[in-house]
């Protein structure tokens, strides 16, 4: 028998240990499980306990290199929701802080995970009614889509990374969010494909033309990269499949205009990966130039070690006192000096845009040393004004961390008036790969920071088959993010606009 | 000979010189000190070398002769980690701070052996100061060429006398990734010769 003292110490214990707020586990998961796309991220609803007399939440979505943070108010006690992008893979997790305490939550992983493939395309669906939605359009293997109620629609583009397209399937006039605009356009703005029943429009988005798609009439608009596809609601309905439809607008999207599907396995996004680890060979560090403060200690040192012994020696006749003052002068100078703040870190970026017309947005492609053994993270504050930036953590070379930084809408790189169009694998009537090198070889107008993005993208992308204009651009020079004693280093970039097979 | 009083000038002077002539762009591309770490361990062993090179505090007479040899060493010891970290700007300050015990294990065994030649010098008469002045220099900065010697007419390798040589063991372990007390020949040189010096002394200015 356990004596009434030991167990309410064992209950004490237990009460201590556990966190003030427990994440409901049962309750909390992938919105869009059992599906998600790996490598990407995806919208995540975390349900927890706020103990009484909390004001403020702060979620976490922890993924190797990169933590998302989003602020929650608490109005009341009780059961709070709130909705995330968590990376689907591993080691990563989602943490909820409470005035101090903490608990983490691990969702489990997809069990039909959607690799990115140029034959299926994963879509997220909105409509007022998802049960009926399904019905209608009846999604099936080459168009896996998931199915959220239009109060569900996400106002941040973040949320719909993992996604191929997003469709909005309205029947009446369902009153959407007000930041689901802004979030599509970012969404259209990196290439991906949107399919609408009402009359959503981007802000700058082309004009329209008129196709018709498996006998269904559709009105196509390009929001940069990305593109919008208008149907009416009653003719998708009548369509024989509706489904076909929507799927031949998606391969009218994503292949480019193009009978067959590019070559090669689909990139995540529209910029693709690069093609190799540790693409990034880095420059040596920036070595930054000597500050007043080591003027200064260089100066008050040698001036102690040559005048405090012979000043001693004046004051006193005595050998000791000489010695104490170099010591006592050498101790003060090394405390400053052992507090400055070190070489700034070097972090390098070079950076891909996709261009048409006047929107744009932009890959970067961000390396790091790993400073005293531990890595940086790159945090991000989801509820922050400014670029809506997302990285992700890319293979590096040892000692290195790497990121790959999408930032949607962006404001247009200024380009050169020359550029290279790139048409089945072929530049100016060579190949891809001699027109790369003799661009790394400087006898182009790129320079070298340029030709080397340039190759990347070259050999990631035109043995898919795709056409594109090129050009070099000038790079930001904006920090990606704010970090102290860092040095922002770019190295080159440049601006891509798509050509369709079928212009 | 050097004064006394101006021995931790003549550290501090060598290393801020050093360091400015080693920063300046080509000779360091030539050097091939390309970042600011590689300028710190080029720093550290010029400051090694120092603690060889340098003459130990002159003879002093009576009782406080160990105090006042040992005050230089600690100004010596304190002045040059000071102009290292002056340059803590181009790298982080760890790759000097880690290297300090060995530094001071140095500069306390050369410091030492110096004190003990004085005291026998004084004792017995004779160069005993240069003696083992010539001895310090040939076990701290030659095992390396023992080394080489034994590999090519003996085949026999000398690595354990690494820990002997600070130059050796700081190029062997530029990260200072040695164990704390690897380098105890150099600290049980130094307490043996303080010691010695010290009974010496002791013994010397008895009536």
């Amino acid at each position: 028998m356990i004596s009434r003292v030991t167990a309410l110490a064992l209950l004490l214990l237990c009460a201590a240990a556990a966190p003030a707020q427990a994440i409901d586990a049962a309750r909390s998961g992938l919105l869009s499980a059992p599906r998600a796309r790996p490598g990407c991220f995806a919208p995540l609803r975390v349900v927890f306990e706020a103990p009484p007399g909390a004001t403020g939440a702060l979620i976490e979505s922890v993924s190797p290199g990169v933590v998302l943070t989003r602020q929650v108010n608490l109005s009341r006690a009780g059961a709070t929701e709130a909705r995330i992008p968590w990376f689907v893979g591993a080691g990563s997790f989602v943490r909820v802080s409470i005035s101090g305490a903490s608990a983490e939550f691990t969702p489990p992983m997809p069990a039909r995970p959607q690799l990115p493939s140029y034959g299926r395309h994963y879509t997220a669906v909105f409509a007022p009614d998802p049960a009926a939605a399904r019905e209608a359009l009846r999604p099936g293997d080459e168009w896996p889509c998931d199915f959220f109620s239009d109060s569900e629609a996400f106002e941040d583009w973040r949320m719909l990374d993992g996604y191929d397209a997003v469709m909005l399937f309205n029947p009446g006039s369902a009153a959407w969010p007000a930041g689901l605009a802004q979030a599509l356009t970012d969404f259209a703005s990196l290439g991906g494909a949107i399919i609408t029943t009402d009359n959503f429009t981007p802000p700058k988005a082309t004009a329209p033309t008129t196709l018709a798609l498996e006998d269904v009439a559709f009105s196509r608009q390009f929001c940069g990269a990305g593109a919008v596809y208008r149907v009416r609601h009653a003719s998708l309905l009548a369509a024989t499949n509706p489904s076909r439809a929507i799927i031949a607008a998606l391969r009218d999207h994503r292949w480019h205009g193009a009978d067959l599907p590019p070559s090669g396995p689909a990139p995540s996004r529209a910029i693709s990966e690069p093609h190799a680890r540790a693409w990034l060979v880095p420059l040596p560090p920036h070595e930054p130039p000597a500050p007043p403060l080591f003027f200064a200690l260089c100066g008050l040192l040698l001036l102690a070690s040559l005048l405090a012994p012979v000043l001693a020696a004046r004051l006193s006749r005595r050998v000791w006192p000489g010695a104490l003052a170099v010591f006592l002068a050498s101790l003060a100078v090394a405390g400053p000096a052992a507090l400055q703040p070190g070489p700034p870190v070097t972090i390098e970026a070079s950076q891909v845009e996709l261009a048409l017309g006047d929107v744009a947005s932009r890959r970067s492609f961000v390396t790091a040393p790993v400073a005293q053994g531990s890595a940086l993270v790159w945090a991000v504050n989801l509820d922050a004004a400014g670029p809506r930036l997302l990285p992700r953590q890319a293979p590096a070379r040892v000692q290195y961390s790497a990121w790959m930084v999408d930032e949607p809408d962006s404001k247009p790189m200024r380009a050169a008036a020359q550029g290279f169009e790139l048409k089945a694998g072929s530049i100016s009537g060579e190949m891809f790969r001699d027109f790369a090198a003799s661009a790394r070889r400087g006898q182009t107008s790129l320079d070298e920071g340029k030709a080397l993005v340039l190759d990347w993208w070259l050999e990631a992308n035109a043995y898919r088959g795709r056409d594109a204009t090129l050009r070099g651009a000038e790079a930001s020079t904006q920090p990606l993010t704010d970090r102290e004693n860092a040095h922002w280093r770019f190295r080159g970039a440049i601006s891509v606009t798509p050509l369709r097979q079928d212009r | 000979m050097v004064p006394d009083r101006f021995l931790p000038a003549i550290s501090v002077t060598t290393l801020l010189a050093c360091g400015a002539v080693l920063s300046v762009a080509p000779w360091s591309v030539d050097l091939g000190i390309d970042s600011g770490k590689t300028l710190l361990l080029a720093l550290l062993h010029i400051e090694l070398a120092l603690t060889l090179l340098l003459p130990g505090p002159g003879p002093q007479a009576g009782r406080r002769a160990l105090p006042v040899q040992g005050a230089w060493l600690a100004a010596c010891a304190t002045s040059s980690s000071a102009a290292l970290l002056c340059f803590a700007y181009r790298a982080q300050p760890e790759v000097v701070l880690e290297v300090r015990g060995l530094a001071l294990a140095c500069w306390a065994a050369a410091f030492g052996v110096s004190a003990l030649g004085h005291a026998l010098q004084s004792r017995l008469g004779g160069p005993w100061a240069l003696r083992l002045r010539l001895i310090w220099l040939a076990v701290a900065a030659l095992p390396v060429l023992w080394h080489y010697f034994a590999l090519e007419y003996a085949q026999r390798s000398l690595l354990h006398l690494r820990p002997l040589s600070p130059h050796w063991l700081l190029a062997a372990f530029p990260d200072g990734a040695w164990t704390p007390l690897e380098y105890w020949p150099l600290v049980a040189l130094a307490a043996a010769t303080w010691l010695a010096a010290a009974i010496l002394t002791r013994q010397g200015t008895r009536p």
